[in-house]
């Protein structure tokens, strides 16, 4: 998809946009392709599911934490 | 399945006042939860904390020593005495250098309830629908940047690879 369809609908500059896709590139989660005169962008599907599977880790984290904490109170 | 929000509840087999201690005093609960703060905690009070080896857990330990010497900031929300305790934090707050102070924060909540054989700990951890996916994956990562709210209305309108 390109810049200018992704403005479409959008009260955003096309800088601003640019901008927060060079973040996205940054964190992996996106590729940037030049296709002629236009970049196109890409998602990185699995950088994504990384992404939202970091839920799962901090859900982990938890019950972690709370194993310690029973520990610490009950003995 | 909701994305916003974590629950998680333990039987604890001690006094409901045993429980509220290793909450409410910031030495107790660093010392579980393996941070040191710099100070009591008190409703509305901004802590400032650094991630130290956790007790009594030495695998944990060795997993968290990369983020040894982390500082780490809670704000106090709550405190009920032996009832409810809550916080609130910037969960993935790992990069050395960022200002995370106008980042989103997710909020910890803990209550407690009496039961026959001891304390029902009930802990959630809720806002994650508004911490931007870019945010997350940095998590991962060692770059570090700043970011935008509307990363997560572009990311709606991305294009699969093929």
């Amino acid at each position: 998809m390109s810049i200018a369809r992704l403005t479409v609908g959008f009260d955003v500059t096309r800088q601003a946009i640019t901008k927060h896709l060079r973040v996205m590139e940054e964190a992996g989660l996106l590729r940037c392709a030049r296709r002629g005169r236009e970049n196109v962008w890409h998602l990185e599907q699995r950088r994504l599911a990384d992404a939202r599977h970091y839920l799962d880790a901090i859900s982990k984290q938890w019950d972690g934490a709370l194993g310690r904490l029973r520990k610490f109170v009950e003995e | 399945m909701n994305t916003d929000r974590i629950e998680k509840k333990i039987l604890l087999h001690a006094p409901r006042k045993r429980v509220w201690r290793a909450l409410a005093d910031s030495t107790e609960f660093g010392s579980w939860f393996g941070m040191k703060f710099d100070g009591p905690f008190e409703p509305g009070a901004r802590k400032r904390g650094v991630i130290v080896p956790t007790i009594a857990d030495a695998e944990v330990a060795n997993a968290q020593k990369k983020y040894e010497g982390t500082p780490c900031e809670i704000t106090i929300e709550q405190m009920e005495p032996e009832r409810l305790f809550s916080f609130r934090w910037h969960p993935f707050a790992i990069e050395p250098g960022i200002d995370y102070s106008a980042e989103p924060t997710t909020l910890i909540v803990f209550t407690l309830e009496e039961v026959a054989n001891g304390v029902v700990l009930t802990v959630s951890e809720s806002g994650f629908d508004q911490i931007p996916l870019a945010r997350r994956a940095k998590a991962f990562t060692a770059n570090e940047q700043g970011w935008g709210m509307m990363v997560k209305v572009i990311e709606k309108y991305l294009v699969q690879a093929p």
